[in-house]
């Protein structure tokens, strides 16, 4: 059981968490007020709660705007749980886990990035620096998880849709936020008691003869424990952004990142007339509450004048010459209008202009949409394969072109029968790129021009 | 009765893929072409593909394709990610990209490529591409695959094997069969 940063799969969540079978002890100490609301007025609720004296409500936590991170007694820095303990268990499982992560085939390894994120980890994570371990895993979707026993894992797809050191901050805080606050735990020791309530209760009604009353029990259970899951990843975007804030981070950038999202998801939505409302099945809030409620708590905390650092062009350096195989993987998962949004968002960020042509090219080679007769718009006249060629020619018109565009372009000019062209493009690929797996394959397609097989 | 059911059970249970042995000599590959055997293989078939192993696929698989048509994938199987179907008329670099981003798609990580390079598949011209990738679990795996395409299907012979001992340990019988394909008509 990991709390992460957008588990897509929430039921699947459950359902393993439930799988995971531990005897109830006990709940913790950190019980959510708000389990079992739901929707718009759940939403609302916590959006008023952080522009108040901020308590979340909760009858003992201190979950509040500006708390020291640091501050929370839920695990002491540098220890384990004792072996008779049911978090033991559950750290114990992870451990197996974390095992298989270290040789995982789609581990990014680089001790440079590795270095980079894990120190930036070690100075958000305070006390609790030696607790927490990175894996980079190349994974071409937005997300982060933090797993109980201090197993921070951080996707490919999330760095990708960074476009600063702060955003980075805003997510490693977040996930540092649930080990601090032992949220994998405090869920499933949560799930247990419910669980065992609803045994107790459904003997009960079936005793007096209705059994309905367990259905219903139920589903109010199911909506309890999401909304407790919720709960936790308010708290700790809230730690997230009080870290980001107490490191002099520019706290806005944290909801730059839902922002981005939701412009990735639908770029005519009007952000500021977005929903915020959150299915009672979610395991996260909605992107756009998330949106809402960063930027009041940024609000509270910095004031409308002051700006704090980004590290824009540090992260740039590290991260930045990732992004072209992040791109590659992205454009794999064929989301072909996904995708062009967030090329669109990379460019605004000062990405590499050249990059962006040649991925654009990517995306229309790859997808080959036949040109519309009936479509009204002009874009929409033009065939994909007319849009990718002006976009590889766009690419190469940049001195620091990705060699692959010249490669690309080419194959297009052989389709088209512009046999010189496709020729130059091609040696200019190799030039570009003279120890190239490829190159006696171009040979031949150059010798022959044609790269049309018999 | 009772017998029979049990063993229908664990028939079901086992769900497992059914191997017959090849024994060395001729093969016929759909209707396209036909190879030679050298030595003794275990072969499964899985829609349009047949799998050859000695050790088990996990070990060394070689798998050959009798043909694929326009729409269709690569390979068959649950995948991370969408599998790319295949089109008529690729080039010669967009082969290579099929086939890498099939096996991307299969849960090739880390993908490369070392060599890639023209190469007939029996009297049909096509391509030659030398790899590596990782598991998921994190073992290295070699690979080789000649492929071509021929009446708007795509063909290929593709053989894998950790990279540790067993990719050279039936290397030659491989190269073997991918050399002694023989195309049994235009089709």
């Amino acid at each position: 059981m990991t709390a992460s940063l957008a588990c897509r799969a929430s039921g699947l969540c459950l359902v393993l968490a439930i799988l995971s079978g531990c005897q109830a002890t006990g709940l913790s100490k950190w019980t959510p007020a708000n389990a079992g609301a739901e929707s718009v007025s759940e939403a609302q609720s916590h959006n008023a709660i952080f522009d108040g004296t901020a308590t979340v409500g909760a009858t003992d936590t201190e979950f509040e705007v500006g708390k020291n991170p640091y501050a929370y007694d839920d695990i002491p820095p540098g220890v384990r749980p004792a072996m008779d303990t049911r978090e033991a268990g559950l750290w114990f499982s992870v451990d197996k886990v974390e095992e298989q992560s270290k040789t995982a085939g789609n581990r990014i390894t680089d001790p440079e990035l590795n270095k980079y994120i894990s120190e930036i980890v070690c100075k958000l994570s305070g006390p609790y620096c030696s607790d927490v371990r990175v894996y980079i895993q190349r994974v071409p979707i937005f997300n982060a998880s933090m797993y109980p026993n201090g197993m921070m894992s951080i996707l490919s797809g999330f760095l990708l849709r960074t476009q600063n050191e702060a955003q980075l901050v805003a997510v490693l805080g977040h996930e540092a936020g649930h080990y601090i606050r032992r949220h994998s735990i405090q869920r499933m020791e949560d799930m247990i008691a419910k669980q065992d309530f609803s045994v107790i209760f459904s003997f009960v009604s079936a005793g007096l003869g209705v059994p309905v009353m367990s259905d219903i029990l139920q589903v109010a259970m199911l909506s309890s424990l999401y909304a407790y899951g919720r709960d936790n990843e308010r708290e700790a975007d809230l730690i997230g952004i009080n870290l980001m804030h107490k490191h002099g981070y520019d706290a806005r950038e944290a909801a730059k990142i839902w922002e981005l999202l939701l412009r990735e998801e639908d770029p005519d939505r009007d952000l500021n007339e977005v929903s915020t409302s959150t299915s009672f099945s979610s395991s996260h809030p909605s992107s756009a509450e998330r949106m809402q409620t960063l930027r009041q708590i940024a609000l509270k905390l910095q004031g409308p004048d002051k700006w704090g650092i980004t590290n824009k062009a540090k992260f740039d350096e590290i991260v930045g010459p990732w992004k072209f195989q992040f791109l590659e993987d992205e454009i794999r998962l064929q989301n072909w209008n996904t995708s062009l949004e967030l090329l669109n968002i990379l460019k605004e960020s000062g990405h590499k202009k050249s990059e962006i042509a040649y991925f654009q090219g990517e995306i229309f080679r790859n997808r080959n949409k036949k040109a519309d007769a009936d479509a009204e718009k002009e874009e929409d006249r033009i065939a994909d394969h007319e849009k990718a060629l002006k976009a590889y020619e766009q690419s190469m018109s940049y001195a620091n072109a990705p060699p692959q565009a010249y490669r690309a372009a080419g194959l297009l000019y052989l389709r088209d029968g512009r046999t010189e062209t496709a020729k130059a493009a091609l040696m200019s690929y190799l030039k570009r790129m003279p120890a190239a797996p490829d190159r006696k394959l171009i040979e031949y397609m150059i010798t022959n021009a044609s790269g049309k097989i018999s | 009765m009772k017998k029979i059911f049990v063993l229908s059970i664990l028939y079901a249970l086992n769900a497992c893929t059914v191997y017959s042995l090849v024994e060395p000599g001729k093969v016929e590959v759909g209707d396209a072409y036909v190879i030679t055997v050298n030595s003794s293989w275990s072969k499964s078939s899985h829609g349009h593909t047949y799998t050859f192993t000695k050790d088990g696929p996990a070990l060394q698989s070689l798998t050959i394709t009798t043909g694929i048509k326009e729409k269709d994938f690569m390979v068959s199987g649950s995948t991370d990610a969408p599998l790319p179907p295949y089109k008529k008329d690729l080039s010669l670099i967009e082969i290579q990209q099929f086939i890498n981003d099939s096996m991307v798609a299969l849960g090739a990580e880390k993908m490369e490529f070392t060599e890639i390079r023209p190469e007939p598949f029996g009297a049909w011209q096509g391509i030659r591409a030398e790899y590596n990738y990782f598991t998921k679990s994190g073992l290295q795996i070699r690979g080789l695959i000649v492929a071509a395409q021929n009446n708007d299907k795509f063909y290929y012979i593709m053989y894998n094997a950790p990279a540790l001992h067993f990719f050279e340990k039936n290397r030659k019988d491989a190269e073997d069969i991918i050399q002694s394909v023989i195309i049994k008509k235009e089709t």
